[in-house]
């Protein structure tokens, strides 16, 4: 893996509050994008008791304007929403954002989320209707040209027809003509997270991610997971590298190993209990196997503790490696620009 | 200090470069406004300054008319928007007082989704977040979701009342366990109560079902009318409502929509209205007529009288949008066969006080109008439509509200936190569906 490491950072409920306190969240942000963060990814399942889950994408738009640089990616779930409201919403952010939003996609529904909708998380058209699902957001995302839309007051024309496009998509799940009620979006296309951790999932991931979420306890197990993963992209057409992996790390951190155990109490594997050298290790290690394009961090106790006691550590270690003059996530991602079907 | 007099409850819209469907030609204006986060935080920043109750974004999910280039959407700059919901969620990030309305519609979203993301710009917001609901009726937009047509009404109405009551059942705490005619929800939010409790919710909508969905579950409802009979009619017919629902005239705000040209003399005013018909499109004034049931009057000289005029019926299915009666095309017709008007007189009348309210002229006049409409039986506020934006909108804050003011018909600071307190809505009462 060559090039620079990717970095984001997972805000999750703080299970500490009790409360939902939008300040919390927007200094959360403000750290993250001043310690250089490449993204924030907004999860979608409660942390803990009593779970605060805020809606993804609310969240994320309200932060798009407190911050400049940072992602701004949102947890969403293919079975629970509908493909032009999710591209709807998805294109504004990348717009109002100026082009840093991304989305982890989900393509089962949990229990929970079965029950809110009246679905049935057996059901095992999920996994059809998730494919379909990214393919009708590709297809939405491209209804405008990059030049579609003149706005020339001498003349009175605003968008040109010959570059806007009807989808007509028709398949078994979604029935979607189109065109998009939002302009291209800055990115083309918002970038795709997703996680590889099952079966399903990694096909999934395989077929539609730009982005694929792995975590192992090990290093022996991150590669066997790398191997799959590129097996499989492969089965499905894809080169290797066209995706970027990321390494979701869970993390206790404490200035000794014993403030962090005592901090990390009953957290279930896997994660990292230790000291910021104790990350920076593991990190670099990680690095060097040449089993990540870079990681996914997600602080196990308090968000600024996390960040106050960690990111010297690993700017000292050269781990963290802003980049002036990267505008959108995908730049930061190192993905290619996504040209419409239609160009 | 309790003011002593009603006050006027005032909403300012924003979504777009302006009401007028050639705003966005003016040299003042910017083009971008739409797709603009921008232009969205100075409008919430105008109506802060004039502390108007709310800004509001209208919405639907599609290019309207979009396979009829006769209507000359490509001309017009308010049909590719931002998603108003998530627009309104960076405006609460950023405002303090305003209270944040966008529209959302209750057959293309699910109650549980919708409820979670309502609430959580809520608390984004301290309690500042309303919401226009509305059923959708535009056959572009059913086609986004799979279906031939919109729904029928009695089904899309019937809908939306289940969607308000799980969402107000979510919002309330929960956990839930609705099965009803169209959802299925059993669960809880997993947020804390949102700070308002029960969101505002306004509604819109000339029908009979519209008008029984308004008394039954909504805090506002708007309208639009041209005239101030037509008005109280409107008024009277709605609150007429409330006493089956267990609801008081009280419970019930009714905002018209009125659209200003403004100026310190009565000659401003008219320049200022002369200088965008100037720069609207003809195609485009031909288009907005034949959506509202006139005939197709492309080739017609602007300067001439029209020949008499027959409403079309062909296609009312298909072209015709929720709210605009043919009562007032008729009515339109018949004036221009009496007074001659020239096709460009159409335009004229069609763009400024065709389907709602619309003055050209000083603050005295606006706010003689507007007050005469408060306080016989015509509304209980307005509903602000720029037709240009920012300029309209400042005019209005900066040349209209003080005379409010000044006739103690509106607030000259907020005293209130949440967009319920603005409204003085009570809290937890005269709801549907509501526990006391």
């Amino acid at each position: 893996m060559s090039g620079r490491m990717i970095l984001g950072l997972s805000v999750g409920g703080d299970p500490a509050a009790g409360g939902f306190d939008f300040d919390r969240y927007a200094a959360a942000a403000r750290l993250a994008e001043a310690a250089a963060f490449d993204f924030l990814l907004l999860p979608d399942q409660a942390a803990a008791q009593p779970a605060i889950r805020p809606e993804p994408l609310a969240l994320l738009a309200a932060l798009s304007v407190l911050t400049r640089q940072v992602g701004l990616v949102a947890t969403a779930s293919t079975a629970s929403s509908h493909p032009f409201n999710l591209t709807r919403s998805l294109a504004s952010l990348d717009h109002m954002s100026g082009g840093r939003a991304g989305v982890a996609l989900v393509p089962g529904a949990s229990t929970a989320e079965a029950r809110s909708f009246g679905l049935d998380p057996a059901d095992t058209g999920l996994q059809e209707r998730a494919e379909e699902f990214v393919a009708v957001m590709q297809g939405l995302q491209d209804s405008w040209d990059d030049d579609a839309f003149p706005r020339n007051k001498a003349t009175g024309q605003f968008w040109l027809r010959e570059r806007m496009h009807y989808l007509k998509h028709e398949g078994r799940h979604f029935k979607v003509r189109g065109p998009l009620d939002v302009a291209r979006p800055p990115q083309g296309h918002v970038p795709i997270f997703a996680a590889a951790d099952s079966e399903a999932a990694l096909d999934f991931a395989a077929r539609c991610a730009e982005v694929i979420l792995g975590g192992a306890a090990d290093l022996e197990n991150a590669r066997a997971q790398g191997a799959a993963l590129t097996a499989r992209l492969a089965d499905h057409g894809r080169a290797p590298q066209a995706v970027k992996r990321l390494t979701r790390l869970v993390a206790c951190i404490g200035r000794s190993r014993q403030e962090a155990e005592d901090q990390a109490g009953a957290m279930p594997p896997p994660g990292l209990v230790g000291t910021p050298a104790d990350l920076a290790d593991a990190m670099e290690s990680w690095r060097d196997a040449g089993v990540a394009d870079g990681f996914l961090l997600q602080p196990g106790g308090g968000l600024e503790e996390f960040l106050g006691l960690a990111m010297p550590e690993l700017q000292r270690r050269g781990l963290v490696q802003g980049e002036r003059g990267m505008s959108t996530l995908r730049q930061r991602l190192g993905l290619p620009s996504a040209a419409s079907r239609f160009a | 200090m309790t003011p002593s007099r009603r006050q006027m409850k005032l909403g300012l819209s924003i979504a777009s470069a302006g009401y007028h469907y050639s705003a966005w030609r003016l040299p003042e204006v910017s083009a971008l406004s739409g797709m603009d986060i921008e232009h969205h935080l100075r409008g919430a920043a105008i109506a802060e300054r004039g502390k108007m109750d709310f800004v509001f974004m209208a919405d639907w999910s599609s290019i309207m008319n979009v396979t009829d280039e006769r209507i000359a959407r490509d001309k017009e700059h308010a049909q590719v928007k931002l998603d108003p919901v998530l627009a309104c969620a960076a405006l609460a990030a950023v405002t303090r007082d305003v209270g944040l309305v966008p529209t959302a519609s209750t057959t293309y979203n699910h109650p549980y989704a919708f409820a979670r993301r309502m609430a959580s710009i809520d608390h984004v917001s301290r309690g500042r977040i309303g919401w226009n609901m509305v059923t959708s009726t535009n056959i572009d937009e059913a086609m986004n979701f799979g279906l031939d047509g919109p729904i029928d009404s009695d089904t899309r109405h019937a809908r939306a009342a289940e969607f308000v009551d799980v969402m107000r059942d979510l919002w309330q705490g929960g956990p839930v366990d609705h099965a009803g005619g169209q959802f299925r929800i059993q669960g809880s939010l997993d947020l804390p109560r949102p700070p308002q409790g029960f969101l505002p919710i306004i509604t819109a909508g000339a029908s009979v079902n519209a008008q029984e969905l308004a008394a039954r579950s909504a805090d506002i409802c708007y309208g639009g009318q041209p005239s101030l009979e037509m008005a109280r009619r409107y008024y009277a017919s709605v609150k007429g409502r409330l006493g089956k629902y267990g609801r008081s005239e009280d419970d019930l705000l009714m905002m018209p929509g009125i659209m200003c040209f403004i100026g310190r003399t009565q000659q401003e005013a008219q320049d200022k209205f002369d200088a965008i018909q100037a720069v609207m499109n003809v195609e485009v004034g031909i288009g907005q007529l034949l959506l509202n049931h006139f005939p197709d009057l492309t080739g017609l000289p602007l300067d001439e009288p029209v020949p008499d005029l027959r409403m079309r019926t062909d296609n009312l299915g298909s072209a015709r949008l929720a709210g605009r009666e043919p009562e007032m095309t008729l009515a339109l017709m018949d004036r221009a066969r009496e007074e001659k008007l020239t096709l460009r007189q159409l335009f004229d009348v069609a763009m400024c006080g065709f389907w709602s309210l619309g003055v050209i002229g000083t603050p005295e006049r606006i706010a003689d109008m507007m007050e005469e409409w408060f306080t016989t039986g015509a509304a209980d506020g307005f509903m602000v439509q720029p037709p240009y934006m920012p300029g309209a909108a400042d005019d209005f804050v900066d040349l209209v509200i003080p005379e409010l003011q000044r006739r103690g018909l509106h607030r000259t600071a907020y005293t209130g936190r949440t967009l319920r307190d603005h409204l003085e809505l009570p809290r937890l009462s005269g709801l549907a569906g509501a526990a006391a």
